[in-house]
């Protein structure tokens, strides 16, 4: 019996991250390491079929043959892949979830309550529907009823392999397969639970759908897995949010999402990540190496990425958009915030295969203390995408004078009959500016601020508003005494 | 070195010709260069053979063209005086024939001092306060040095003062056939001294036979100096040619560089500026003009080492057929580089459904107070354009080709010295 207590929480933890704080409960016992054994016990314990035991395995296999890719500009610290827990279940709860959310462990539902996320049915947000992920399972989601008037099914992935098999193999992988990269691979040899949604023809979805990963055992990868598929016609609004205990040791997160956008369908996504992010010294917080792609199947489908990007030791993932179906629509929006040691490699790929496709990509980076903010972007036309369009803009700004901003965008195209315009500039806080603010009586701390959220604005109003004023505050919080 | 999809033994047929070469001299003719040759060729070995894997040669492959052309034969260095008319009298004029300084047609140079680079002349030496060679861990260059044949070196001081631009003509004739021809030229400018230089490239065979060109220009201009490089590349063999310059400029130096690309089926531009004092500005601008299948990689580098530091870049490229352009331009802020101004720009013109273009402009920045910006931009022939100049009676074959001379003529623009900038026109 392991508890997710033992940790040695660091005495030196800042008190600048509220959601670091360690739920006490009692997890499952699993054995520490990575073979196929692991990976045939993950699939047992969620009784998983035989085909995706099968894919698992495959995926495991070309994943040993691989090496880690060092092309990022990071740098990252040797990752010691048998050194970690690959599922973590609270105890009292079985692979698919509770029954009803009277089944799920009290001090779980405190958890979650503490990081704003109400589980139970009187205080829960009305017009939005959470899946809580809790290290390696889905431990509750809400509103479940209410969507499955309307058709629209919304569970734990492990769920939807057993109730719904049919949709989960023919969508499983085709986005991302799991000979995509190195991370890919892993999480689809190991995945343990993640997010399910399928939003039926024609229907827009009148609540918006959320997913909030909480990583709360120690020593533990979690690796989840979303899908969302968009049927003809449909809509729907995603959200996602992410959280993790402070702890002076690093922890992996590899997740894969993929979006899919029948004809006229369309996707939100909208992320704010803000895992723990080490302290001060760079000492723990969070590797988050996400592999996130949507696509727009369809014609006239739409796939929007909106992230604020604020937590993490180590950011490495680029939401992107294969624009498959003639007139499909990608945008890529994007806030990346890093301050003390954090090194953030992010942005997009935007893949142009279809006609008339489209896709726009605005990008701020805001660089502080001594970290490492990069844009890195791939913008690729392929030769039948005629009269595909593309607009580009990455800002950079710097706070300080030992962070570093960098761009690096890749434009690839081989249709002549294709617009594309990339932008990047570089700027800094001015004096004249914050000067300005202050004869107006606004302290620098506001100030600051102020010209920080003018800078974020084009990304920040394409978010929901609950999650407009969460980034908002994220952002003056994190920036706070950076400058000056 | 194992790299993939090429075999070890190719790549040790390519390193032994090299010793070869060497060993045909390094022996006989112990003096500093020959030992800095045969150093370079130890650190060659070193450097990874370029191949798509390598982030800086993710768009362009040399593999094959350059393992089929690097023979490193005895080349004849004559030719008729014929071709001279196209430069005029008024520049003083080096010509090259396959490589070897020609001293018979080259003229007007007897009024400036410089030195002959050649591994296998006596009279070989470095003059006191010359630049020395300064090769850096790319590919390009320390081949450059391993196969070098002959090259010139100038110093321009007070007393070494030209009144005429320099004009540096390459000439190539089929004699050349498979083989790597390295000419390199190093000048250098004492402090608040000026020069205006001009370098082609031309085939002058009857018929097409595919060699490797592997040029590289080093510049070294102390305070106040300012100079002006032109090249134009029209070579229109078959031809893997690299092209590298690479310069240190230091307090409020001042260099301008155009680049223009017609020719070669192949191409790597290289440029590396060090812009290391307060006050040095570069300024670099490229025009690369393709057809049929040609492929052509811009590679830009320039690196601000120092507060107040300026790079100014504008490459356009016009794609015609099934030809690929290539552009990476990497700018990099050195930290405390305060009050850096950096912009860069590449445009790209597509003519025809299958040309094809990667570009990555790049940005590295380590110093809060800086400006930088890039731009790219990708897109074809506007047809309001076209169609206005038809209204006027133009047909739309020539119409398209005004638009697109249009397009590029601002490149041209950016040649300062207009006798240079007039050859190149006549020369295109």
């Amino acid at each position: 019996m392991k508890s997710s207590n033992d940790n040695n929480t660091p005495s030196n933890v800042s008190d600048d991250y509220k959601y670091g704080f360690v739920t006490d409960i009692e997890i499952e016992d699993f054995p520490k390491g990575l073979n196929e054994d692991i990976v045939r016990l993950i699939s047992k314990k969620k009784e998983e079929p035989q085909w995706l035991l099968d894919y698992r395995l495959k995926a495991f296999r070309y994943w040993k043959t691989l090496t880690h890719p060092d092309w990022a500009k990071l740098e990252i610290p040797e990752i010691d892949f048998q050194d970690l827990y690959y599922y973590a279940v609270p105890k009292k709860n079985d692979a698919y979830g509770p029954e009803s959310m009277d089944d799920i462990d009290p001090e779980l539902v405190a958890t979650f309550e503490r990081l704003g996320i109400p589980l139970q049915e009187q205080k829960r947000i009305s017009g939005v529907a959470v899946d809580a992920v809790f290290d390696s399972v889905s431990v509750g989601t809400t509103h479940q009823k209410e969507l499955e008037e309307l058709g629209i099914i919304f569970c734990s992935i492990s769920e939807a392999v057993k109730d719904h098999p049919e949709l989960v193999k023919k969508y499983l992988g085709t986005v991302v397969p799991y000979t995509d990269n190195f991370y890919a691979a892993l999480n689809c040899a190991v995945f343990s639970d993640g997010s399910f949604v399928y939003i039926p023809k024609g229907v827009k979805s009148p609540i918006d759908l959320s997913t909030y990963f909480r990583i709360n055992a120690k020593e533990t990868g979690q690796f989840e897995r979303t899908l969302v598929i968009a049927d003809d016609d449909s809509f729907v609004n995603y959200l996602e949010g992410c959280t993790a205990p402070q702890r002076d040791e690093n922890q992996l997160h590899a997740a894969i999402v993929e979006l899919i956008a029948l004809d006229n369908a369309e996707i939100k996504y909208s992320t704010v990540q803000n895992w723990y992010a080490g302290n001060k010294e760079g000492i723990g917080g969070i590797y988050n190496f996400v592999t996130k792609r949507a696509n727009c199947l369809g014609v006239n489908s739409k796939v929007s990425w909106t992230q604020v990007e604020a937590g993490s030791a180590i950011t490495w993932k680029y939401p992107g958009c294969n624009l498959i179906g003639d007139n499909s629509q990608g945008d890529f929006y994007s806030v990346a915030l890093t301050n003390n040691k954090m090194q953030a490699d992010t942005g997009t790929k935007m893949v142009h295969l279809g006609k008339n496709t489209r896709s726009r990509i605005i990008s701020k980076g805001i660089s502080a203390e001594q970290s490492q903010n990069i844009y890195r972007g791939l913008v690729k036309i392929g030769p039948n995408a005629t009269g595909a369009r593309n607009y580009s803009q990455c800002d950079s700004m710097l706070v300080g004078q030992e962070c570093g901003a960098h761009t690096y965008p890749y434009i690839e195209v081989k249709n002549n009959s294709s617009t594309i315009e990339h932008e990047a500039s570089t700027s800094k806080i001015s004096e004249d500016q914050l000067f300005y603010l202050q004869t107006r009586g606004l302290d620098t701390e506001k100030s600051i601020s102020m010209i920080v959220n003018g800078f974020c604005q084009d990304v920040f109003k394409q978010l929901p508003l609950e999650f407009s004023v969460e980034a908002v505050k994220l952002l003056e919080m994190k920036l706070e005494n950076s400058v000056g | 070195m194992e790299t993939p999809n090429t075999t070890t033994a190719d790549l040790d047929n390519f390193y032994g010709e090299l010793k070869k070469y060497q060993a045909s001299f390094v022996d006989a003719q112990k003096n500093e260069l020959t030992t800095l040759l045969n150093k370079k060729l130890i650190q060659l070995q070193e450097v990874p053979f370029p191949h798509r894997k390598q982030e800086d040669w993710k768009y362009t492959n040399i593999k094959k063209k350059l393992l089929a052309n690097y023979r490193l034969d005895k080349l004849p260095g004559k030719m008729s005086k014929v071709v001279l008319k196209e430069i005029p009298q008024d520049f003083h004029h080096f010509v090259f024939i396959n490589g070897k300084l020609s001293k018979l047609l080259s003229n007007n140079t007897k009024a400036i001092k410089f030195i002959h680079l050649d591994p296998l002349d006596d009279a070989y030496f470095i003059e006191p306060g010359s630049i020395h060679f300064q090769a850096s861990n790319n590919f390009c260059d320390l081949l450059n040095i391993s196969t070098l044949r002959e090259g010139i070196q100038i110093h321009i001081t007070k007393d070494n003062a030209p009144t005429k631009p320099i004009a540096i003509s390459h000439f190539f004739t089929a004699e050349c056939k498979h083989n790597i021809i390295s000419p390199r030229i190093a000048i250098s400018l004492d402090t608040n001294m000026a020069l205006d230089v001009f370098e082609q490239f031309q085939y002058k065979g009857l018929q097409d036979s595919p060699f490797t060109l592997n040029n590289v220009t080093e510049l070294r201009l102390e305070a106040g100096a300012k100079l002006e490089y032109v090249q134009l590349q029209n070579t229109t063999t078959p031809t893997l040619h690299f092209n590298t310059i690479k310069g240190n400029l230091y307090r409020d130096a001042h260099v301008n560089i155009t680049n223009l690309t017609y020719g070669g089926e192949v191409s790597r531009n290289n440029f590396c500026i060090n812009l290391q004092e307060e006050g040095a500005t570069a300024i670099l601008n490229g025009l690369y003009n393709l057809k049929d299948g040609q492929h052509s990689d811009q590679f830009v580098e320039i690196n601000h080492n120092a507060p107040h530091t300026d790079s100014h870049q504008l490459f356009k490229g016009v794609l015609d057929d099934n030809s690929h352009g290539v552009f990476t331009g990497k700018v990099y802020i050195k930290k405390y580089s305060l009050q850096a101004n950096s912009t860069q720009t590449n445009k790209n013109l597509l003519l025809s459904p299958k040309a094809h273009i990667d570009t990555r402009p790049q940005l590295e920045i380590y110093a809060d107070d800086v400006k930088c910006t890039h731009g790219a931009t990708i897109g074809q022939l506007n047809d309001e354009e076209i169609f206005y100049l038809e209204t006027r009676g133009i047909n739309q074959k020539r119409a398209k080709e005004m638009v697109a001379t249009g397009f590029g003529e601002d490149v041209l623009f950016k040649i300062q010295n207009e006798q240079i900038r007039d050859v190149a026109k006549s020369l295109l």
